[in-house]
């Protein structure tokens, strides 16, 4: 096992790019993207005298906006629950400054590389330099390997000249998306809860699978953070009922389920949720209006 | 070329250091064409075979350009498999799935660790099944340690985590029975209340 461990290296210096649920490795001969399923882990294996292209790209991650509502409404949330508490309010305060850095060092950047019969897209971390950094590591690798490259392909773009300008690139069809429904049907069930502890029941288990759903980075932006906090709002519900169901009397107690403590918070993450689908809505308008396609047909 | 975020079609120019930016969904894309990309379309196209030269094992039309160093079959471009540094046929790629070399091959691996360490932890919710998932993950653990996870580097850390928790754990459970039994009013065999 040793052996075959000491064969893999981090790539740029990382223990493992992980960001996302996607980790990349490299070997003298391939990369090895590990992808991480529940309790197992998945190897695609690139190698580098076969990756064809490499592609850096921004992803859907900086819309200020969204960004800038979500942490408005956590905080206006937080604000509401522990507002004449006392320890948890600090509580609160420590955890909102983390989640805010958490969720703007999110990934901004992705990369996608090509084989003839593969094209795999993962997360980088950091900015666009440190990316550029990375790209370059596997640019060099991807020259030795194929010997063919100039020694600075940014300043030399000999290679890029040799292209036709009209480049017929094999329609590979893009990584199949994430599935999505989970989160609709957690997001409803979320709404709704408030009405029936069955549908609360519902609700628990399709945020658990949203959870592991939501991991991969391509997920658009807004159903992400609706995701993400409908499932910090289910944390601290599923919390605030376990505590009411137990004879442990902390004074937040009073906090229960389904208390009216709760109803307001929950109106704002659903004004949250529908502005973030819209916003999701109108962003996939886009491209289809662009290329004058609806649903396939032209 | 498409944009790797939306699928619309991209300018030649986003193939440059420079990049540039997607026209439908504004994403900023640059990108390096390496050359397999060239070289893919000769090299997925043999050679038709002619009288008196080696032909290709499962090809008979097409030329042989390579032999199998396992097995020494005579392969064409399309069947060759190029495996840390020797080219191979894909009968071999199969027994070698079999052989202890196969691991460089391996397409998954299960996290014996991350279970482990779940089943000792996960009951904390509900501190009633600790009282069986506790040993369970205690044993677990030391019956998996030396499984192998992962073909990349991976600490023994989750492992040890799973052992101490669950030792713990067991070591509550054994104080709090004693603390129980201690309690308990003691009676005498066949006496009642």
């Amino acid at each position: 096992m040793a052996e075959q461990s000491a064969r893999y290296q981090p790539l740029a210096g990382r223990r493992g790019i992980h960001l996302g649920n996607v980790r990349a490795w490299r070997s003298p001969d391939h990369l090895l993207l590990v992808e991480n399923r529940f309790f197992t882990e998945h190897y695609t294996r690139l190698f580098w005298a076969d990756i064809e292209a490499i592609l850096l790209y921004g992803l859907q991650t900086r819309s200020s906006l969204l960004l800038a509502l979500e942490l408005a409404s956590l905080l206006s949330v937080l604000a509401v629950l522990f507002s004449r508490a006392g320890w948890p309010s600090l509580a609160a305060l420590v955890f909102f400054p983390f989640y805010a850095l958490w969720r703007i060092w999110r990934p901004h950047w992705a990369c996608q590389v090509d084989t003839r019969t593969n094209r795999k897209q993962f997360a980088l971390a950091g900015t666009l330099t440190t990316c550029r950094r990375l790209v370059q590591e596997m640019q060099n690798t991807v020259a030795l390997a194929q010997g063919g490259l100039p020694e600075t392909p940014r300043d030399q773009p000999a290679l890029i000249d040799a292209m036709p300008q009209a480049v017929s690139y094999r329609s590979r069809p893009l990584p199949k998306q994430p599935f999505l429904g989970v989160h609709v049907i957690a997001f409803v069930l979320g709404i709704l809860s408030p009405f029936s502890v069955l549908v609360f029941v519902l609700y628990c288990p399709a945020l658990i699978a949203a959870w592991f759903f939501q991991q991969d980075f391509r997920f658009p932006l807004a159903i992400r953070s609706a995701a993400v906090m409908s499932q910090i709002f289910a944390v601290v519900r599923i919390a605030a009922w376990l505590l009411s169901l137990s004879r442990l009397r902390f004074y937040f107690v009073p906090l229960v389920f389904n208390h009216w403590r709760f109803g307001l918070p929950q109106v704002v993450f659903s004004l949250y949720g529908i502005v973030a689908v819209y916003w999701r809505s109108m962003e996939l308008a886009k491209p289809q209006q662009k290329s004058a396609t609806v649903l396939g047909l032209s | 070329m498409a944009c790797p975020r939306c699928g619309h079609e991209l300018p030649a120019e986003a193939l440059q250091p420079q990049g540039s930016r997607c026209a439908a969904c504004g994403a900023y894309v640059e990108g390096i064409v390496f050359p397999a990309f060239f070289r893919a379309e000769e090299r997925s196209i043999g050679e038709q075979v002619v009288s008196g030269e080696a032909a290709c094992f499962f090809h008979p039309d097409r030329i042989a350009a390579f032999p199998c160093a396992r097995c020494g079959r005579f392969l064409c471009a399309l069947c060759r498999i190029s495996w840390a540094g020797e080219n191979i046929c894909t009968a071999c790629v199969e027994a070698l799935y079999k052989t202890d070399q196969g691991r460089a091959l391996a397409s998954s691996r299960f996290h014996f660790d991350s279970l482990a360490l779940t089943i000792a932890t996960l009951p904390i919710l509900t501190w009633v099944f600790s009282l069986l998932t506790a040993p369970l993950a205690l044993g677990f653990a030391l019956f998996t340690w030396r499984r192998e996870c992962s073909i990349v580097p991976r600490s023994k850390i989750r492992f040890m985590a799973a052992i101490l928790f669950s030792l713990l754990t067991i070591a509550g459970w054994v104080v709090f029975w004693a603390y129980v039994i201690r309690r308990a009013p003691h009676t005498a065999p066949g006496q009642i209340g």
